[in-house]
């Protein structure tokens, strides 16, 4: 074997890629020759060196990324929506749309996909997860013992949503939906397509079809057009049970909240952190207008936040 | 990217070595993962430390084609993050300052050592860094190492990987022997 051979095989001895039996070979090489033996010690310091480089990398990726918006008290959001939603007798709908398919006034092959809050399903996550981390994983550490120790953590938490959803599935508010563009790509791997976490009962979203009629989303109770033509910016319609969109909403995911109060119907806009008031039977394409009112930011927030 | 992604999406992106969707996966299960921490005794700084690493180490995962997903994403991220913060718990616990100093002190030389690697890296320039990186850590094959960094061939990618490797040896070699690492 010449010294190059030799090389390639102490890297791959380091990396694990060595046969059972290449392995013990080089394993007993290592132990009678010291000269190897340091090479292999050296090359495993310096592979434990670049790999600890790129995580340094990723991760600095992700510190970069503000989080400021993103961690919320989700037992005082559930608590307050719950008081709100209980004494208003609101219903509320909570449509999550993603405007990514809406170019040029068209939007084809969509498809709608229940969207599921993690924290709605803790103890289902806690057991998947014992599953899951019996799994070894590599690099950065060697931890992932399976535990379910948490699942008595969350089990405070979970019964408070359990109360919460009680109250919003006898008022009948809410929903949820993700839509999003049908990606090119291959799908590799259809286990994840988000199975639902909620007991059947729970479920009530089933009965939405998935695939529609190019240039509209639709949902059970109202239809969602977004058109970017360049004549309207943020500019909105509503009439019949369709709410027309205008203007270029890739920014940010967007979310139409829909009040069923016994007055009527209310609905509201989401978008890149703000929220706009939207009236029905406007068949006038009318500016989308910020909601200022603090009280009312704060209740949407609140709501939305939980569902 | 888009937005709401389909977690079968997300490891196509992450396979393509595209971070952007480590951002996504980051944004959209924060508040879940923090939270696992925050109600067990940490801080935010330390969940963002564990979550990160949980992420790493999908990323890693799913890179290296080791992964069969079976459970949503998140489901997946949230038992490494209780593994990870686990072991961390019973780290802090296991140690008194003492024991706590004589542990920083024995894995000195190891850290010095990582920070020597990371200056030689840094000195080899980018194309070395991200080569090295894309085949030590995301064990990615020559061919897609050659895709995603514009050569010609596999093969030419394998050539450069061996030189940036090569030189990087020598440096390191060099600065472990000025530091009397290396005996």
């Amino acid at each position: 074997m010449d010294t190059n051979d030799i090389s390639d095989k102490i890297e791959l001895y380091v990396r694990g890629k060595l046969s059972a039996d290449e392995h013990a070979s080089m394993q007993s090489l290592i132990n009678s020759n010291p000269e190897i033996a340091k090479e292999a010690a050296f090359q495993k310091t310096v592979l434990e060196g670049i790999k600890a480089h790129r995580a340094a990398i990723l991760k600095s990726r992700l510190n970069n990324i503000n989080t400021s918006t993103l961690l919320t008290n989700s037992y005082t959001a559930l608590k307050m929506a719950s008081v709100v939603v209980a004494s208003a007798g609101l219903g509320l709908g909570a449509y999550y749309f993603v405007d990514s398919m809406i170019e040029k006034n068209e939007v084809s092959n969509n498809i709608i996909v229940k969207q599921v809050y993690a924290n709605d399903s803790k103890q289902q996550i806690v057991s998947a997860a014992a599953k899951e981390s019996a799994k070894p994983t590599r690099a950065v550490t060697d931890e992932a013992q399976p535990s379910l120790k948490n699942a008595e953590i969350s089990a405070t938490e979970t019964k408070k949503i359990k109360e919460t959803k009680k109250i919003a599935k006898k008022e009948g508010f809410f929903k949820k939906w993700s839509i999003f563009k049908k990606s090119k790509e291959p799908i590799l791997d259809n286990s994840d397509a988000d199975a639902p976490m909620l007991s059947n009962a729970d479920n009530i979203d089933s009965k939405i079809e998935t695939g529609h009629a190019a240039g509209k989303v639709k949902t059970s109770d109202v239809d969602i057009k977004a058109i970017h033509d360049g004549s309207h910016n943020f500019h909105y319609k509503l009439t019949d049970h369709v709410l027309y969109l205008y203007g270029d909403f890739d920014k940010s995911p967007y979310e139409i909240l829909e009040f069923n109060k016994t007055k009527g119907q209310k609905m509201y806009l989401y978008y890149d952190e703000n929220y706009y008031e939207m009236n029905n039977n406007t068949s006038d394409i009318t500016k989308l207008k910020k909601l200022t009112k603090k009280n009312l930011v704060e209740q949407l927030n609140e709501a939305r936040i939980v569902h | 990217m888009k937005l709401f992604l389909k977690d079968s999406d997300i490891i196509y992106k992450i396979r393509q070595g595209d971070e952007s969707a480590l951002d996504y996966l980051y944004k959209k299960n924060y508040k879940m993962m923090v939270n696992l921490i925050l109600k067990n005794n940490g801080s935010e700084d330390e969940a963002k430390d564990i979550y990160q690493d949980a992420l790493i180490i999908f990323w890693q995962k799913v890179k290296s084609e080791e992964l069969v997903l079976t459970s949503k994403i998140s489901t997946f991220l949230y038992s490494i993050c209780q593994n990870l913060w686990r072991k961390e718990l019973d780290r802090k616990n296991r140690y008194s300052k003492e024991e706590a100093d004589v542990a920083y002190s024995e894995n000195y030389d190891s850290n010095e050592k990582i920070k020597i690697i990371h200056d030689c890296l840094n000195t080899l320039g980018d194309a070395c860094k991200k080569i090295l990186s894309y085949y030590y850590f995301d064990e990615m094959t020559m061919n897609d190492i050659a895709e995603i960094m514009g050569f010609a061939n596999a093969d030419t990618a394998k050539t450069k990987k061996y030189k940036c490797k090569q030189e990087l040896d020598k440096l390191i070699k060099t600065k472990f022997s000025e530091s009397d690492f290396l005996e």
